[in-house]
């Protein structure tokens, strides 16, 4: 009789490595259970990471010697983009592709105007730039406190976009529902067809547990 | 603890209205060749199945080793190996290393060169199982029951479809097996086969077992009863002929 007790780790291991090995001869598995997968986690990841960055564009004529503008470039919640000329910077504003216009004027009476273009396409990104911006102006006026009339004015324009449907909040749960649906049936699909070929009921009849063979799979 | 190493008491098997085994009795002694003799469908297989606790029974008592089926599945997987009437192999392994992944299910180190070598297979470790010819495929099916070095294996129905040369074969194979100490509990439907290799069979039919005994003990009764063949019995059979003219080496291309 055998002492030693049965080691279910190590029945895993060996599970895991063949499945690995078999893969790698099956092409159309590894498109399957690699590339897919891949594709998806890339096109997700652009999708996500974009949306940590709020996209402004600052008007051509525009001072950008200032205290203001040199806080903005600092952020990096902010991605200033250049090469835009007004027309297209505002249609794509419209469209929520960028997420606000900006523009610093100095008036001939010293006073620092920052008018602030946001849209409703991008509700979100545009109240938490209001928020940055007017704490930057805040904290300048707060530096120019003896001063009578407020150093800098913010003025503060949304436009009208594009607003968000339906569809754009139900299409990732979609997505993501049918990834994985996908891999829930993939899996169902590997141990129908090892049930038929009676692969699985060969292992069975090893020391094997059930949970070992599943979690293998998944 | 007596020497027999399988004890199978008033067995009953019941699918739904068929009654596949019908409360058989038997006991197999350590270290013998038992064959479990029958025609399709005499319920060999749920027999077996329910031996190797791969199936439920209905009713009655199974102990394997001292092991009852019921309680201790995984202690008698251990001592055990199985080849399947019908079973497959994982997809797109080689042989060594399908041998090495069941090396890891029942926890054991083999040595995959070793065990080819034992049923002839060496030369194919590097072959897919679906690559094999049909004796081939039956010899690794074999192969793969000695992995964790068991004290009993279940063969069911090795020889069914194989060409006479293979079967013989494989009738080595299993002699071989023997040999070491190896228990061995086959069915068959081949009546020559259980004669060559069986110490003792058991005859079952309609899932009940008719009679119990050794192949010698069994014709000498039937001879003494006075039966006799209604045929002049010829020196040769005709599957002799086949052997002579083709040879024994077997043909695996
Ligand atoms: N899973 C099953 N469900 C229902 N009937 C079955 C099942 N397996 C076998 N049988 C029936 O039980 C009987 C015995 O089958 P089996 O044990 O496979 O016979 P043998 O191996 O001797 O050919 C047959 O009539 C068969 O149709
Ligand atoms: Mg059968």
């Amino acid at each position: 009789m055998k002492d030693i007790k049965y080691n279910h780790l190590r029945a895993m291991l060996s599970l895991t490595k063949a499945s690995l090995k078999a893969m790698t001869r099956n092409p159309s598995a590894v498109v399957f259970n690699l590339v897919f997968p891949l594709i998806f986690i890339l096109v997700f990841g652009f999708i996500g990471g974009s949306s940590f960055k709020i996209d402004v564009v600052f008007e051509k004529n525009s001072d950008t010697s200032n205290y203001i503008y040199r806080e903005l470039t600092n952020r990096n919640t902010i991605s200033i983009i250049k090469n835009l000329d007004y027309d297209a910077a505002f249609s794509e504003l419209e469209k929520g592709r960028i997420d606000a216009v900006i523009n610093i004027e100095n008036s001939p009476s010293g006073q620092q105007i920052v008018s602030l273009k946001t849209t409703k396409a991008s509700p979100e990104r545009g109240s938490i730039l209001k928020v940055i911006i007017s704490e930057i102006v805040n904290k300048q006026n707060l530096a120019y406190s003896e001063a009578q009339v407020p150093k800098t004015e913010l003025k503060e324009i949304e436009i009208e976009g594009r607003r968000y449907k339906t569809i754009d909040f139900i299409l990732p749960g979609q997505l993501g529902f049918s990834l994985l649906s996908a891999g829930v049936f993939g899996t169902a699909f590997i141990f129908i067809s090892l049930r038929q070929t009676l692969v699985l009921k060969r292992f069975f009849a090893t020391p094997v547990k059930k949970f070992t063979l599943f979690s293998v799979n998944l | 603890m007596s020497d027999n190493i399988i004890e199978v008491k008033n067995l009953v098997k019941k699918y739904d209205t068929l009654t596949a085994v019908d409360g058989i009795s038997f006991n197999v002694r350590d270290g013998e060749v038992f064959g479990l003799l029958g025609p399709n469908g005499a319920g060999k297989t749920t027999t077996l199945e329910i031996m190797e606790t791969l199936r439920n029974k209905t009713s009655g008592e199974v102990f394997i080793n001292g092991l009852s089926v019921d309680n201790d599945q995984s202690e008698i997987k251990q001592i055990i190996g199985i080849q399947l009437q019908a079973a497959g192999f994982y997809p797109n392994l080689y042989l060594n290393e399908l041998i090495e992944l069941f090396a890891g299910l029942y926890n054991v180190n083999t040595d995959p060169d070793e065990l080819l070598d034992l049923v002839n297979l060496r030369e194919k470790k590097n072959s897919k199982f679906k690559e094999l010819s049909g004796g081939q495929k039956q010899r690794f099916s074999i192969c793969t029951t000695l992995i964790n070095d068991p004290k009993l294996i279940f063969l069911d129905e090795p020889t069914t479809g194989l060409d006479p040369q293979a079967r013989r074969n494989l009738w080595e194979l299993i002699k071989r097996i023997k040999a070491k100490g190896t228990t061995i509990m086959l069915t068959t439907h081949y009546m020559d086969e259980a004669e060559i290799l069986c110490d003792r069979v058991g005859i079952i039919d309609h899932g009940k077992i008719i009679i119990i005994d050794s192949p010698d003990n069994l014709i000498d009764d039937l001879v003494q009863s006075g039966f006799e063949r209604p045929k002049q019995v010829k020196l040769a059979s005709l599957e002799d002929v086949f052997i002579n003219l083709t040879g024994h080496t077997i043909r695996e291309a």
